[in-house]
């Protein structure tokens, strides 16, 4: 509303969560971006629900087709989706390097890494990749005493100063099971599909957000990245007033306690002020659970 | 709270358990200030279809407050609305209680009181045990999963029916009307027994008839002075939510247009009031009955008429039950963009002459904190002033009742200051 965003041409939004889709109420209200769009995610994943969201994604491109008159080939989204697998292919071995015993790479480093490969010219992101884990593998990694492994679950959080902090009282974090973490890149869409279809497939089925319905499966996914990354201990962070990762905290507590790890439960608003504050919680949270 | 951790209790040792503990919170209130048949018709009806719930032999299922309850009344069900339980334990006192223990297991506090309510209650075991689970993905992210919550609990089928954002879409009905004919096909097998189309079609005809009467009875309530307080009328809609496609609705729906057409007789000499005539956005604190009694009586307001209780549907079409139900659903206000839920209820201020919104903003509740702000603006642009009154439905800890009637108070000094 300040103009912040006028620059914009188009904005496309996700019907997650009843924020995000006032979001887009707000925004078509309130701001004269040309291109406003909302695609509807189904909450639940089944025949019914793969087609509606396929349609809700041939729309989506009909949309953009008729706004910017430009067609959208086939073989132009193949190319594209190509491309994008690439990139997933490159961070899922950047996060393969993270399960060693002496990860050669910081959580507080890996999360910008995500935050860069959202944006932002998608070859050169790839070949900066490249050469990231080209010199991650080759790096003589002095090996140190084993650091306790920290998984993050939750909101989107983007706190680098809350993971550098956890990182100096010892502990390292080995994975983010976060939209802007492992679920954001987890998986390959398939090239052999047609590609609409494909990406319906891979979005609505990929690793499950707690926006989605099923609990158990969400449940499921984190316990088996407990075990890939070797986790010691999971903090568990809800963005304030973020419905969808609140009410699922004591079912997923249960079955991580039930598993034998240890799990805290931080609620704040993203931009954390309260970082001493936190850093104290976190600290007796690692002292009491034998983290530390 | 582990899952799957209710105790197959009884459904007589559920009901127990409930009369129990109402009496350990028993309070001395004075009684609604009820002055229709209606509505004492109504919580007889309200309280006959819980009791039944708690027979050994009825089929219950919990649904949330848009589940369409036609298919579950061919089905010989008895449908329980969660939210319409937690309203009705917030007025028995025990809401306070059953939040607490919600929270003492983890259900944090920003949650809706509505949610964490059921929770309590669940845990606590006096719920009827539900036979089966349905729930719609609108209007809220933590109905859903409270529902798919409870099925791990009580251990029974859970069915979500996923309510598309895009209203106008004919994608969207077929998707709604797919799912609704495949939950039946569950039912079906789940119970064993043919989903009867026949009562089927009789459901859709008794809700037809029970909407027939309320578009009445929205029709007299244009008179003014307004022949029912708002007050009272609060409640129709929105505890009645259950009972559509069921005769015990259509006979409450029928008194209700009796009482208020013979109150509109009654009146059809009177002055025009000249109060200040109020459209009310959300429900009211169930705990406390007399917020809007003091609007009313003490402020010398009209409540003329609620958001809750305007029919946004058609007739439902008894030869395309899915279809049309779906069409219900989709259509509702607060579905799909706000734009939508802004016409519906701008066509209210006209028809009912109003002066002032007064939206009851129910704490936890993510539909009106993220709409406020735009409903306000689009209504000052037509020179409507709109009252945030923020507040709980369901959980009296955090807010007085006093500092309610106080700004409200303060709010109406203000619009009679300026029809000076």
């Amino acid at each position: 509303m300040q103009g912040i965003y006028d620059l914009l041409d188009g904005v496309v939004m996700v019907n997650t969560c009843d924020a995000r889709r006032r979001l887009y109420d707000a925004w078509k209200i309130y701001l004269k971006t040309p291109f406003v769009h909302i695609i509807d995610l189904p909450k639940i994943i089944t025949p019914e629900s793969r087609i509606y969201f396929k349609n809700q994604l041939l729309q989506f491109q009909k949309a953009i087709e008729s706004h910017f008159r430009s067609e959208i080939t086939e073989k132009s989204l193949r190319d594209s989706i190509v491309l994008w697998n690439e990139t997933r292919f490159l961070l899922k071995q950047l996060y393969e390097l993270r399960r060693s015993s002496n990860p050669p790479i910081e959580g507080s480093e890996v999360i910008g890494i995500i935050k860069e490969s959202m944006t932002g010219d998608r070859k050169g992101f790839n070949a900066k990749l490249k050469d990231l884990l080209s010199k991650l593998r080759n790096s003589s990694n002095v090996a140190k005493s084993r650091r306790k492994r920290i998984l993050i679950t939750g909101s989107y959080f983007d706190q680098v100063g809350l993971i550098k902090m956890i990182e100096k009282l010892g502990a390292v974090v080995v994975c983010e099971d976060l939209s802007n973490g492992i679920k954001y890149f987890e998986g390959a869409v398939d090239i052999n599909k047609e590609p609409i279809e494909a990406l319906a497939e891979y979005y609505i089925a990929k690793s499950p957000c707690a926006r989605m319905v099923d609990s158990e499966k969400r449940s499921e996914n984190i316990l088996r990245l407990l075990k890939d990354y070797n986790v010691d201990a999971v903090i568990y962070f809800a963005l304030k007033f973020c419905d969808s990762n609140l009410i699922d905290f004591p079912y997923q507590k249960n079955k991580l306690n039930e598993s034998g790890i240890p799990v805290l439960f931080l609620e704040g608003e993203r931009s954390l002020i309260n970082l001493s504050q936190l850093k104290t919680r976190i600290q007796a949270f690692l002292e009491i659970s034998g983290v530390l | 709270m582990n899952q799957a951790m209710i105790k197959k209790f009884d459904r007589t040792e559920q009901f127990r358990r409930l009369i129990q503990i109402t009496k350990e919170h028993e309070v001395q209130r004075k009684s609604p200030f009820y002055t229709l048949r209606a509505s004492h018709k109504r919580l007889n009806v309200i309280a006959n279809f819980f009791r039944k719930a708690y027979r050994e032999n009825s089929k219950v299922v919990f649904r949330s407050v848009i589940m369409p309850t036609e298919i579950f009344f061919a089905m010989d069900m008895v449908p329980v609305c969660l939210e319409s339980v937690s309203a009705m334990l917030a007025g028995a006192n025990i809401g306070p209680r059953a939040i607490n223990i919600a929270e003492q297991n983890h259900y944090s506090r920003d949650l809706c009181s509505f949610t964490r309510c059921t929770l309590g209650a669940a845990i606590e075991n006096y719920l009827p045990m539900p036979d089966f689970l349905a729930c719609t993905s609108y209007y809220c992210d933590d109905t859903a999963k409270l529902f798919y919550i409870l099925s791990k609990m009580y251990d029974k089928d859970y069915f979500l029916l996923d309510i598309p954002y895009d209203h106008e879409n004919e994608d969207s009905i077929e998707y709604v009307s797919t799912q609704l004919q495949k939950m039946a096909k569950i039912l079906e097998e789940r119970f064993g027994k043919k989903l009867d189309y026949e009562k089927l079609t009789n459901s859709i005809r008794l809700s037809n008839e029970a909407r027939e009467y309320l578009m009445k009875v929205n029709e007299l309530r244009t008179n003014i002075p307004a022949p029912i307080s708002g007050g009272e009328a609060i409640d129709y809609a929105a505890l009645l939510a259950f009972t559509w496609g069921s005769k015990e609705m259509v006979d409450v729906c029928k008194l209700l247009y009796e009482d208020v057409k013979e109150k509109v007789e009654a009146n059809s000499n009177a002055k025009k009031s000249g109060k200040i005539r109020i459209l009310w956005r959300h429900l009211r604190p169930y705990y406390n009955d007399t917020l809007l009694e003091f609007i009313e009586k003490d402020l010398n307001c009209e409540i003329a008429f609620e958001e809750i209780n305007y029919i946004h549907w058609k007739e439902l079409e008894p030869k395309e039950p899915f279809k049309s139900l779906a069409r219900k659903l989709i259509l509702n206000s607060p579905v799909g963009p706000i734009k939508h839920w802004m016409d519906d209820s701008f066509g209210l201020l006209e028809k009912y002459k109003i002066d002032a919104v007064i939206s009851f903003t129910h704490w936890g509740c993510r539909q009106l904190a993220t709409t406020n702000y735009m409903f306000k603006d689009a209504l000052e642009k037509r020179n409507i002033p709109m009252l945030e009154l923020g507040g709980d439905c369901i959980d009296g800890r955090d807010y007085s009742i006093q500092q309610l009637k106080t700004r409200t108070q303060a709010f109406v000094e203000m619009l009679r200051g300026g029809k000076k």
